[in-house]
């Protein structure tokens, strides 16, 4: 991380040293409600009942997340919310590439405003649309199944995957399109045969999002889903808590493996989430 | 025969016309170069040729057959773009045989094809390279192989070489033109650079705001440029235009006005009032340094020298002008900025021009 | 939504000659018709529905219900629950554009200044984004926690007298509580965009001004933060819209309470139509939430193209 600049020889100064130490201090700070976690998760209830939550634990102690993994809700939990997370994360990815290649690649009047109108979507509270959608999964009769997590997951998709994918085909030079047409290629196969395969660092970073949000949704498994059985893991995780109500540790157990998927998709693919979210953002 | 055909082409973008009406016959064999300023429309009338941009009135044929309601892939046309325009994800091999794979063409035509024109290109090392691995002037040829393998009735080009560098472009250059030999195909070619087309055209198009300025060899060009526009825009450096007006001393022939000099004009003028205001036209290679004694040097002031070695360029001014003009004359110059000196025009390569920038029976 | 795409297919048959244009106006439509579909129907129609609803009476069960003009936005612009709730988000609001905006600012700048182990610093204020309002309120209601919760450890260690203050139970301090752990997820964010802003910023127009003399507080202060405005307003207009957003975390923090001390618009709004199945009213509620975000965005829009004028 040495940039040309710094090598250049010169008197000592103190600046760097002062803002590693501040660096540190406020890393600590930030981690420690994180840490605090762990700390729980691996003390007895008696411990922490002793009012040892924040003490380093002396040896390792496994049963809350014994007691986790024994709970047969968290399994039914986990696989719920798988099955919403990857068709939903697959579903709005699908639309942002169909609408997104329009957009970028074939633009017609008044597209730009069509594009500003559903990128804007992104920015509302969905509060707004709650009661609506109630409505209508109700008459359809998909109430308390997990149909309407994965719908309103894929919808709710659909501006910020748009916008992503509108900005990565825009920087796919046109004329690899014009070529590809020239060898007689239709817009459907210049879609998949090229268009797709150069914006993959681009579908690696939509995805991370939103298998992310997915997962850590919290609203819409509480308005369409009554019965234990359609939990998803965030929503179970409220309902245990309250199961658990003084047992701190299996709490902490509860929660750190409920954001193990992200956690781990974080450390994996931290670029790919970084980039997703400043280009939301910035381009936004 | 002619290989393509364009009648009455026009094509506007946003309601802005921008051709304006083109007519042009492009013989089979033919190496055409397409060369003006930018924003003339010769890309635009290359994109329509291709297909890839809908014409909004006229008709194009190709090989005989009307094209202009038929798909770009079905023109029996190919295109090698200014960017080579590279499948970034495919090695050249399989960039080169896109288009017979969409086509399911068998493999082992695909496979013969692919070498035979790896081979013409001497790229056969290369086919298993993805683009990003390729020098310039490699992606280049894979362009070109990539438009060949389809075996097209017209190559097009759409600025080839202007991302390459100065030596690799004069390189290339050689290498179309001999592939143009070789495969004797028809090709159209657009170009701003005006060396790139007086080297490689059969035939040179010149195109100004959305209309065709004139047709011909380059040699034609050179030699009897049609108007203002051509005389100036063929022929480095730049050809030297003067305003002046037509002199018909009594009794005597035409004459027009060079600085102080004035030089005598044929016949070709008979048609004019004296006094029409008229362009004169020099090359700077058809000036040179004359004696004061000589009444038809005419007296100008040197601003600038440029050495070039072989030859020298002056740039002068007459007395009482500011507009520059260039002589070109051999050797090292031995005048100095702000030297007086005397310019003698070559009476009999000077261009005249009317007052739209028409030129006047040049022979 | 679909009047471009109808505009298009129109103009696409005026063209007789266009062959090219034709085939993508297909296309256009043929790619566009299933987004285009699953938005107008999952979003643009339940917001208009929402409009509907607004009017109505409607209890969520009922098929009937009746038409009530403008009483429910009379019932709710009146209700001084739904004055403590704006009043609350408002405070949200400037609570986040302070917090994280400027945490995150202080941070991207340490970090640009191309320390040892920028990445791993920049991933520790990263992480909490990547985990869920849900598992983060649990956290911070730990921190909170009266009796041995860290924040009141730390105060009962440093004056030595216990302390116990409760709160996440006090009306005074709930919603307080609830931004600061809000404020703690969203720092990064800021940060990244704030980074992202920096890195944007070309190093010549620093050197130049250190090569014109001036001090590193200088260089910063007259020239990165200057520059740093469309990173700004982008940061601001997401910290102000997600403030709207704020629902997960309060929810398992507070629920809006002690007595309501901490309902922003969109958990009144939850309250009034899920708790108490009142949704014609929840729907005035949303409508407004709308007319709010709107405003927003179009000021945002606005600001946005002020900045990409001068800085593009």
């Amino acid at each position: 991380m040495t940039s040309p600049a710094m090598k250049k020889s010169r008197a000592f100064s103190p600046w760097p040293a002062a803002v590693f130490i501040c660096l540190v201090v406020l890393a600590l700070l930030f981690l420690a409600p994180t840490f605090g976690v762990l700390l729980a998760a691996m003390k007895s209830t008696g411990d922490i009942a002793a009012g040892q939550l924040w003490s380093i634990p002396t040896t390792l102690f496994l049963d809350n997340f014994r007691e986790v993994l024994a709970n047969p809700s968290v399994k039914i939990y986990f696989l719920n919310t798988f099955l919403v997370a990857v068709p939903g994360t697959f579903g709005s990815i699908l639309m942002g590439i169909l609408a997104g290649y329009v957009f970028a690649k074939l633009p017609f009047r008044g597209s730009n405003l069509l594009f500003l109108a559903i990128v804007s979507g992104m920015f509302f509270p969905p509060q707004i649309i709650l009661i609506p959608l109630f409505r209508i999964f109700n008459a359809l009769g998909i109430l308390d199944t997990l149909w309407p997590l994965i719908i309103v997951h894929i919808a709710m998709g659909i501006p910020i995957c748009t916008l992503l994918m509108r900005n990565f085909f825009a920087t796919v030079p046109n004329a690899l399109r014009e070529a590809a047409i020239l060898e007689g290629a239709n817009e459907w196969q210049v879609l998949t045969r090229i268009a797709i395969p150069v914006s993959l660092p681009a579908l690696a970073v939509l995805a991370t999002l939103q298998f992310t949000w997915i997962w850590n949704d919290f609203l819409w498994p509480l308005i369409f889903t009554q019965s234990d059985e359609k939990r998803t893991i965030m929503l179970g995780l409220v309902n245990l808590n309250g199961q658990y109500s003084v047992a701190w540790g299996v709490q902490g157990a509860l929660a750190l493996m409920a954001s193990l998927p992200t956690l781990i998709i974080f450390l994996f693919f931290q670029r790919f989430f970084i980039r997703g979210m400043t280009m939301g953002a910035v381009k936004g | 025969m002619s290989e393509v055909t364009l009648k009455d082409i026009r094509k506007s973008f946003d309601g802005l016309e921008i051709i304006k009406g083109v007519n042009l016959e492009i013989e089979t064999g033919e190496f055409v170069v397409f060369v003006g300023p930018s924003g003339c429309g010769k890309s635009t009338l290359l994109r329509l040729i291709s297909g890839l941009e809908d014409i909004g009135s006229g008709s194009i044929t190709i090989a005989g057959r009307d094209v202009t309601r038929v798909p770009p892939s079905q023109r029996g046309v190919s295109m090698v773009f200014q960017s080579y325009a590279l499948f970034p994800h495919m090695s050249v091999a399989q960039n080169m045989s896109f288009g017979l794979r969409l086509a399911k063409v068998p493999k082992k035509e695909i496979e013969r094809k692919v070498a035979e024109a790896a081979e013409v290109l001497q790229i056969t090392h290369l086919l298993d390279r993805k683009p990003k691995q390729l020098s310039g002037g490699q992606r280049q040829r894979v362009a070109i192989g990539r438009s060949i393998i389809r075996n097209p009735n017209v190559f097009l080009f759409d600025e080839p070489l202007s991302n390459l560098d100065a030596a690799l472009r004069v390189q290339m250059r050689v290498e179309i033109s001999r592939l143009h030999q070789e495969i004797k195909t028809t090709m159209i070619y657009v170009t701003h650079d005006q060396v790139e087309a007086m080297t490689l055209a059969d035939k040179i198009v010149v195109l100004n705001e959305g209309r065709i300025e004139q047709v011909g060899t380059p040699m034609e060009l050179y030699r009897r440029p049609a108007n203002r526009f051509v005389a100036e825009f063929i022929g480095t450096p730049k050809m030297n235009l003067f305003d002046t007006e037509l002199v018909v001393p009594q009794g005597g022939s035409a004459l027009v006005s060079f600085g102080s000099a004035l030089i005598p004009v044929d016949d070709r003028v008979a048609h004019l009032q004296p006094g029409a205001s008229l362009s004169l036209g020099l090359r700077p290679e058809n000036l040179e340094l004359g004696s004061a004694a000589d009444p038809t040097t005419a007296e100008a002031r040197i601003e600038l020298v440029e050495k070039l070695g072989g030859e020298s360029m002056l740039h002068a001014h007459f007395p009482g002008s500011k507009d520059l003009f260039v002589v070109n004359v051999a050797g090292e110059a031995a005048v100095r900025p702000g030297e007086t000196v005397h310019i003698k025009p070559d009476p009999d390569a000077c261009y005249l021009f009317d007052g739209n920038g028409r030129a006047i029976g040049q022979s | 939504m679909s009047a471009p795409l109808f505009r298009a297919v129109t103009m696409a048959r005026r063209l007789d000659t266009g062959i090219m244009e034709r085939q993508n106006t297909i296309w256009r439509i043929l790619l566009l018709a299933i987004p285009l579909a699953v938005f107008s129907i999952f979003i643009v129609w339940p917001l208009l529905n929402s409009f509907y609803y607004s009017f109505t009476n409607w209890n969520g069960f009922n098929a009937e219900y009746d038409f009530v003009g403008l009483k429910n936005f009379s019932k709710v612009l009146t209700t001084r629950l739904f004055t403590n709730a704006a009043i609350n988000t408002l405070i949200w609001m400037v609570a986040a554009i302070v917090l994280p905006s400027l945490a995150g600012l202080g941070l991207a700048l340490l970090l640009d200044s191309k320390i040892r182990g920028a990445n791993v610093f920049k991933s520790i204020f990263y992480l909490p984004i990547c985990l869920s309002a849900i598992v983060v309120g649990q956290i911070w209601v730990w921190i909170f926690q009266p009796d041995w919760g860290l924040l009141n450890m730390a105060i009962s260690a440093i004056s030595g007298e216990p302390f116990t203050y409760a709160w996440l139970a006090k009306p005074g301090s709930a919603i307080y509580a609830v931004i600061v752990a809000w404020s703690w997820q969203q720092t990064g964010l800021s940060m990244v965009i704030f980074l992202a802003g920096l890195t944007g910023i070309p190093q010549d127009l620093t050197e130049v001004a250190e090569i014109e003399g001036a001090t590193r507080w200088q260089r910063t202060w007259h020239v990165v933060l200057p520059l740093l405005r469309p990173a700004t307003v982008v940061v601001i207009a997401l910290s102000v819209i997600n403030s709207l957003k704020g629902f997960d975390i309060l929810y398992i923090m507070t629920g809006g309470g002690p007595f309501n001390s901490s309902d922003t618009l969109a958990m009144y709004m939850y309250n009034e139509s899920f708790k108490k199945y009142r949704m014609g009213y929840g729907s005035a509620i949303s409508v407004i939430l709308f007319l709010i975000t709107l405003t927003i965005i179009f000021i945002y829009f606005r600001q946005l193209k002020k900045v990409d004028e001068i800085y593009d």
